[in-house]
């Protein structure tokens, strides 16, 4: 649809409810996707060998889940017409539901409902899309539909405002689980938003780099590893929706390879994060310490993500920050956005790294941990093969920046020219001193920083009311009931 | 001899089940062993004459005058494709419910199956009737058989449930008299189709006192808000079976004779019709909000499935009330889909409260354990209900919103995906506890201990219900129930060709 790579291939139409049919295409960003969602599956898969508690069976369901997740994800990116995308999207849900529910149910149910409502809304514009102009083809929509589109993609994607059911759920979820949520759910609504992307858009370019800035403030603030892993998906995110916004042919091919590269060494993060929370009972940066002696192999996965992410050279994470930064060039504040929101990357990893891997093990024996501590053994095996398989993939892709761009049929930009080595070194090294400088201020707190979810959580507290009230209303009384009834005749024929 | 009978099927559905009604208690009496026997044979019959007839749709609406008499003088049936959708509702309905209590009911079993009967032949009479008197009959029978069978199990909910749908039904029943009174007092004629040509020169003052009693007392039928609130009780403390036929097919008479008497009788689609359907677009909308809200904090799970029923005919009356190609197609298709959505929800949920003894839904932990196939068909019409495509469930409210959109109505149409937020809050719920492996004390300390499933012809029951409710979603190749809607509501926009079945061109 964009004229990329080697051109599109419709793939027929299934006769579905008349008018409607439900079609595919194949093109080059599908086929990305859709290898990226197999890929990262896999190694979820092989990771949750050696995670899940519970029996063969339990394990099987599991796997079961995953293989539909596969499926399902599948049918989201190579969906040619809205009503197709909003099928296997719905269906997305219900299966990351199952998912979620092999941990936290409560997160689980939340996850459910916020995403129904974003899908319901995004139901509306496309409603909206077929009874003004009869057409369901993916592609850019009118403006003033525009809004339903963004929102409704936007509860997936965990825009800026919008993200206030992620932290919580990405971090509650199991290991394997949150890897896919953060590395490739959240992606797909990135992808649908590059399907509806008719050129340059500044709103959303700013959404975009506010994200990156915001997302990242509140990964420093975290005490606990996951949700500060989550809160860095938020920021990371922002670079994709900035280059987005930033809407050329170049800045989309940017804004995939970043969906791909962040896919592959989130995922790894969050791998090894929960292989260290199921190995020693907590993933609370206050009472680890010392893991990468205990956990060498651990311990490394994680420094090859964080390097990716903190954009050093050699590494994905380099290649795709500096397609960003040629995707952005022109808006120079953005790119400023962009790079203080690196260092504060550089400097939040610098800290997990610090606290739960550095240092000694005094603070995990003070909490009795140590002594809980589950010996790896036979679990390693499958544990090690998830996370190797991205450590891999991460590393590859940072020597071969080119192979993306090239697949996507987009000119590659040069890579590794000094100006863009040395801007990314000083990233990391401003990081580094960055948390040196401040590592007082950056202690592990052990209150979570109030975000945007305390205020929806509220608002559905208060919400929770209306049925109280309405309960009430409905007290079994027969003759409190007849008033309702004759209240509405009269109603009905005062205004008819 | 066949071709004979074939001719008279329209009188046919509505008589053979009134028969058998009163047949059954005859027989109890005279040999309680040849009951059984009779109920099966009667159940076979009345659901392929049912099925047959609708077979005969295809040729256009055709007319039946009882024993012969013109339609000016007598009463005639006529069957058009609105009306088929309605008889295959109510045969679905009936057939799954009257197999289901085979093993539902202990007690009562010849009542229980008289009022079943009962039930069924005057729903079919409601669909068929072309005459006004004659609706307020049946809806009459309807109502009858509906207050007896909600108070079967005669426990105190049950009578206490059984005397408000007595009284709530009562009221209804005047409305709907004082409606069809002023008809006749202002026309001279109860005859649906001559009245779509006389009802024009009604007195607008008039007209709109009618609406408002039709409105009213086919409302209350409904359980549409704010007329809702005697449902959750009946539905709620019905026997199982008769909660299924109650959810799923009887408020649907009272969308059917809304439908019939807006569209085809009054013709108030015509422009300057006054604010009738958005008013009725209104109802529907604020239906889903209450439905929706209400079900949310229900602990006893028919009662939630009760007070989503007052939600989903929200949907069917935002449809309704487009009053558009669209909208009407997505009415009757939701109404058709809810037939099979709750008939399978109230039928698995009476499968676990009466194996479990349990109507609490925290206490429904661990149940997948031990009802696998239970559980499931629940999960499944549950997911259906919510609208998660390509469910059933989804694809009627998706023709509901273009519906509503081609009527330029903006607020019902961000609703319908609100509802579907909301109802998805109280049936996940409901899902998260049932697949919770570990089961709570209180599930084994009931008389549960192993798998114990109900028996095979209710699983098939229930099974078919919700394999309907993923065929009816659109498999691709099922693409003629969708077709059929759209020549339905073309059918019933137009009027002329039911009005000519009847009086002749």
């Amino acid at each position: 649809m964009m004229g990329w790579g080697p051109g599109s291939v419709a793939v027929g139409r299934v006769l579905w409810l008349p008018p409607f049919g439900a079609s595919f295409r194949v093109d080059a960003l599908a086929i990305v996707m859709a290898v990226l969602a197999a890929y990262l599956t896999l190694s979820a898969g092989w990771f949750a060998g050696g995670y899940l508690t519970g029996g063969a069976r339990s394990q099987g369901r599991f796997r079961a889940w995953l293989t539909a997740f596969v499926g399902v994800c599948l049918g989201v990116v190579l969906s040619a017409d809205w009503l197709t995308f909003l099928v296997f999207w719905e269906l997305l849900t219900l299966v990351v539901y199952s998912l979620l529910c092999y941990s936290d149910k409560k997160a689980a149910l939340r996850y459910c409902v916020v995403q129904i409502a974003g899908a319901g809304l995004l139901s509306v514009g496309i409603a909206r899309l077929y009874v003004e102009t009869g057409s369901l083809v993916m592609g850019p929509v009118p403006g003033h539909l525009a809004p339903f589109f963004v929102v409704g993609i936007g509860v997936k994607a965990g825009l800026l405002g919008l993200h206030f059911w992620l932290p919580d759920v990405h971090s509650k979820a199991p290991a394997p689980v949150s890897s896919l949520l953060s590395g490739y759910v959240v992606k797909l609504g990135a992808y649908a938003l590059i399907r509806i992307s008719a050129g340059p858009d500044g709103f959303i370019l700013w959404v975009g780099g506010l994200m990156a800035l915001y997302g990242v403030v509140f990964a420093l603030l975290q005490h606990d590893a996951k949700r500060l892993l989550a809160y860095s998906t938020v920021s990371q995110v922002g670079y994709i929706v900035a280059a987005i916004g930033a809407g050329s042919e170049l800045a989309l091919a940017a804004a995939a390879c970043h969906m791909v590269t962040h896919a592959l060494f989130k995922g790894l993060l969050f791998l090894s994060i929960g292989a260290v929370e199921s190995d020693f009972g907590t993933r609370d940066l206050r009472f680890l310490g010392g893991v990468g002696r205990l956990r060498p192999l651990t311990f490394a996965s994680f420094l090859v993500g964080a390097a990716a992410i903190a954009g050093l050279p050699g590494t994905s994470g380099f290649a795709s920050k500096v397609a960003v930064k040629y995707a952005v060039e022109g808006h120079e504040a953005i790119n400023l956005v962009l790079m203080a929101a690196g260092a504060g990357t550089a400097i939040s990893f610098a800290r997990l790294a610090f606290y739960a891997f550095l240092g000694d093990t005094s603070r995990l024996a003070d909490n009795g941990r140590m002594t809980h501590a589950r010996p790896p053994g036979a679990l390693a095996l499958p544990r090690n093969v998830g996370m190797l398989m991205l450590a891999a993939a991460t590393v590859f892709m940072g020597f071969r920046p080119g192979t993306l761009p090239a697949f996507l049929g987009v000119p590659a930009p040069p890579f590794f020219t000094s100006g863009n080595v040395v801007a990314a070194l000083v990233t990391v090294l401003a990081g580094l001193l960055g948390f040196a400088a401040f590592k007082g201020v950056l202690y592990p707190k052990p209150k979570n920083v109030p975000d945007i979810d305390r205020l929806t959580d509220a608002m559905i507290e208060r919400l929770a009311l209306v049925p109280t009230v309405l309960r009430m209303a409905h007290n079994g009384s027969a003759r409190f009931y007849a008033f309702w009834t004759v209240a509405a005749v009269i109603v009905l024929l005062c205004v008819l | 001899m066949i071709d004979g009978l074939v001719a008279h099927l329209p009188a046919i559905v509505i008589i053979l089940p009134l028969a058998a009604a009163f047949a059954i208690p005859v027989i109890d009496v005279v040999s309680a062993r040849l009951r059984e026997p009779f109920i099966a044979i009667a159940t076979v019959l009345t659901s392929s004459a049912m099925f047959l007839l609708t077979s005969r749709v295809a040729a256009g609406p055709f007319a039946y005058a009882m024993g012969g008499w013109p339609a000016a003088l007598g009463i005639v049936l006529v069957l058009d494709k609105l009306s088929a959708v309605f008889i295959v509702m109510i045969a679905v309905g009936f057939t799954t419910v009257a197999v289901y209590s085979k093993w539902s009911v202990e007690h009562g079993r010849s009542k229980y199956y008289m009022l079943l009967f009962l039930l069924t032949g005057a729903m079919a009479g409601m669909v068929l009737t072309g005459d006004l008197f004659n609706l307020f009959v049946f809806s009459e029978i309807v109502s009858i058989a509906a207050y007896s069978i909600v108070a079967h199990e005669k426990m105190r909910d049950s009578f206490e449930a059984g005397l408000k749908y007595l009284i709530f039904g009562t009221i209804s029943g005047i409305f709907v008299l004082l409606g069809v009174s002023l008809t006749f007092a202002a026309t001279g004629t109860l005859n649906m189709a001559m009245l779509s040509s006389l009802t024009p020169e009604i007195p607008d003052g008039t007209r709109r006192l009618i609406l408002v009693c039709f409105l009213v007392g086919f409302g209350l039928k409904a359980g549409i808000f704010p007329l809702h609130a005697w449902l959750p009780d009946a539905h709620s403390s019905a026997p199982a079976g008769a909660s299924a036929v109650l959810s799923g097919v009887v408020v649907k008479t009272g969308v059917y004779s809304t439908l019939r008497l807006m569209f085809t009788v009054f013709a108030v689609a015509t422009p300057g019709a006054g604010p009738i359907f958005p008013i009725m677009a209104w109802l529907g909308t604020l239906s889903v909000i209450t439905g929706h809200l209400l079900a949310m904090n229900q602990s006893d799970l028919k009662r939630l499935l009760a007070y989503s029923t007052v939600a989903q005919v929200g949907y069917i009356f935002i449809g309704l009330g487009a009053a558009s190609p669209s909208g009407l197609a997505g009415a009757a298709y939701h109404a058709f889909n809810h037939t099979f959505m709750k008939a399978a929800l109230f039928m698995a949920a009476g499968t676990i409260v009466s194996v479990t003894g349990c109507r609490r839904i925290d206490r429904l932990n661990g149940l997948f354990e031990r009802m696998p196939v239970t559980t499931v068909s629940l999960a499944l019409a549950a997911v259906a209900i919510v609208g998660i495509p390509p469910f059933n469930g989804f694809m009627s409210k998706w023709t509901i919103m273009l519906g509503a959109l081609e009527a330029g109505q903006i607020i019902p149409v961000l609703v319908i995906p609100l509802g579907t937020a909301l109802s998805a809050v109280y049936y996940f719920r409901i899902l998260s506890r049932m697949f919770t492996p570990v089961p709570t004390s209180a599930l084994q300390r009931s008389r549960v201990v192993r798998r114990v499933e109900a028996p095979w012809y209710v699983l098939a029951c229930v099974g078919l219900l919700v394999a309907a409710c993923v065929v009816f979603g659109g498999i691709p190749g099922v693409a003629a129930l969708p077709r059929y809607l759209t020549t339905m509501s073309d059918e019933i926009l137009r009027g002329d060709l039911y009005v000519r079945a009847v009086v002749g061109p």
